[in-house]
């Protein structure tokens, strides 16, 4: 790899990291605060593209044929052991660097959604340290699918009752024809993501991947304890509402 | 460092400078077909399988290149400000004295793996024995500050999984620059031997090493990632539930399973926690093999310190990684 391709590589590296927070789309890949670190590490490497750039065009004393010729005769003489030498040679693996550039940059991978949620069971979710707080005000009130499996589980008095609920996520399907809201979270970026589902009851699945808006009741289950972990909470729809896919993809 | 038998050694040179001289036109014509035929990429990317791994891929390295690039930068400046001189005065004369103070010094530097293999290298640059700069760089990313309070977000209420995730990772990264000390010598290793232009600046020598390091390292890692994504695709998680029962059987499965997914030291307290079906002893091998020994790691090693190394110090981490665990695991879980 020379000179001219390797400052092609940290640019185009450093552009993707720039541009995948400046569109605001490294939320699907990673933590919304690491957007920072990204725009420094993007800034660092086109700093870096620039100075060897520069080196390229430069007085050809510094960066001469000379210190060239000198390392091939080195290594004709059997110097070669000595890896690392030349700062031009690059191992095969470093090409590799273009696959993420030519995949942010052709396809733009989205966030992930049901392929990913069909795969996984809902995450457990830990006891609350502290006693839930009685049930927000409003009609309906919106609850994140966290929330709301939160209350589903740990609410000892059970304040969703005869509430109406408003929880926005996306459509998965399970094999027996159900489908669920569903929300995917990170832990620190998208290779360790899990997913909390909801399952909606009285209404037809949208397609796959729809985000939607469920407008409904709690389907409180018949024994309360042991409460079910593995299981989804279920909710009853009295409107189901496609939406825009939300800027934050996930929760 | 010994010199390649002349014949041998010329074979080789030659051989690697074809492989060179092809390389350029090679992949720039890769890139011409990829624009050329992009629209029918597009669509051989639109399977879900396809779309869930470039999403996860992408992520890794996204993730990895701010540590990486900051590893790297602060690689340059060991091998640039810290002299000799100041290095033998700071580590103990006596390698089996200066191994395990390596590893405290893991504790007080709060590095990601990625970052702290360049670092390792540069350390070996000036002088370092290398069982001690290998203590380093298994105790680095292993027992920070930063990983140990996740562990303990990640764990509430259970402090004893955070001390043993101390002393299982300590363990780990004394016993086997311990073990290196005794019998790594042989062991042909890397080293960075590097030639600079005449008439070089100081700044100049410094972003010369910066690119160069990173951009041998960076090719690993996207490697790494590749795979892990790959198999966070195709292995499906209840897969791992289905082993809880026996301790063994659950250690060797989390064991092998946190070398193939290579998630970053601060992330994997959360995944071992939300495997809670799994005996503790389990949730605690996958948190001291993955930031001791993965498979971005060890495709990071192979091309910094050169296969041979990587063949040898990869298991023998992963070994020592599994018996820590299991012998503090008894212990303290």
């Amino acid at each position: 790899m020379n000179r001219t391709v390797q400052v092609a590589l940290l640019t185009l590296v450093g552009a993707l990291l720039v541009r995948i927070v400046l569109e605001g789309v490294h939320v699907r890949y990673v933590k919304d605060w690491f957007g920072i670190p990204l725009l420094i590490t993007g800034a660092i490497l086109l700093v870096l593209a620039v100075v060897t750039a520069l080196r390229v065009a430069g007085p050809p004393a510094a960066e001469g044929a000379d210190a060239h010729g000198a390392h091939d005769a080195e290594q004709a003489a059997g110097h070669e052991a000595h890896d690392g030498h030349d700062h031009d040679r690059t191992p095969l693996t470093t090409w590799l660097l273009f696959l993420p550039v030519i995949l942010v940059f052709t396809v733009s991978p989205p966030a992930l959604g049901s392929y990913l949620a069909e795969r996984l069971d809902s995450a457990p979710l830990d006891e609350p340290a502290v006693v839930l707080a009685p049930l927000p005000e409003g009609d309906p009130v919106s609850l994140s699918v966290g929330q709301f499996t939160a209350y589903a589980v740990y609410d000892e008095d059970a304040t969703m009752r005869g509430r109406s609920i408003a929880l926005e996520g996306f459509v998965s399907l399970d094999e027996e024809g159900r489908w669920y809201l569903t929300r995917v979270s990170l832990n620190c970026c998208a290779a360790d993501a899990y997913v909390r589902k909801v399952r909606v009851d009285d209404a037809a699945a949208p397609p796959r991947d729809t985000w939607v808006r469920v407008v409904g009741e709690w389907v409180e289950p018949a024994g309360r304890a042991p409460l079910p972990q593995d299981e989804p909470p279920g909710v009853r729809a009295l409107s189901v509402v496609e939406i825009e896919p939300p800027a934050s993809p996930y929760e | 460092m010994s010199v390649a038998p002349a014949t041998g050694g010329r074979t080789r040179a030659s051989l690697r400078r074809g492989a060179g001289a092809a390389q350029t036109p090679l992949v720039l014509g890769g890139l011409v077909a990829l624009v050329l035929l992009q629209d029918r990429i597009v669509d051989l990317l639109d399977g879900r399988a396809v779309q869930a791994w470039s999403t996860m891929f992408v992520a890794i390295v996204v993730q990895a290149l701010p540590f990486l690039v900051g590893g790297v930068l602060l690689a340059g400046l060991i091998s640039a400000v810290l002299s000799e001189r100041i290095l033998a005065r700071v580590v103990p004369q006596r390698t089996a004295t200066a191994v395990p103070v390596a590893g405290l010094a893991g504790v007080a530097l709060p590095g990601c793996e990625c970052g702290a293999v360049p670092i390792t290298s540069s350390l070996i640059g000036r002088g370092v024995a290398p069982a001690v700069a290998l203590t380093f760089l298994l105790a680095a990313p292993a027992v920070n500050p930063i990983v140990l309070v996740s562990t303990a977000v990640a764990f509430p209420g259970q402090p004893e999984m955070v001390g043993a995730r101390f002393v299982a990772s300590m363990a780990v990264a004394v016993g086997v620059g311990w073990l290196w000390a005794w019998r790594g010598g042989r062991v042909p290793m890397r080293r960075r031997d590097r030639a600079y232009a005449p008439g070089s600046t100081t700044w100049n020598k410094y972003t010369d090493d910066v690119r160069h390091d990173l951009l041998h390292t960076a090719g690993f890692l996207v490697l790494g990632a590749m795979i892990a994504a790959t198999v966070n695709v195709l292995v499906p998680r209840s897969l791992v539930d289905s082993v809880a029962g026996s301790l063994l059987v659950s250690v060797l499965v989390m064991a092998v399973l946190a070398f193939i997914v290579a998630l970053c030291s601060e992330a994997d307290a959360f995944i071992a926690a939300s495997l809670s079906a799994l005996p503790p002893t389990a949730q605690l091998t996958f948190m001291v093999v993955g930031p001791a020994v993965d498979v971005k790691l060890a495709t990071l090693q192979a091309g910094t310190f050169g296969t041979p190394f990587a063949l040898r110090f990869a298991p023998l981490t992963f070994a020592v990684a599994i018996a820590s665990s299991l012998v503090v695991g008894w212990w303290l879980l």
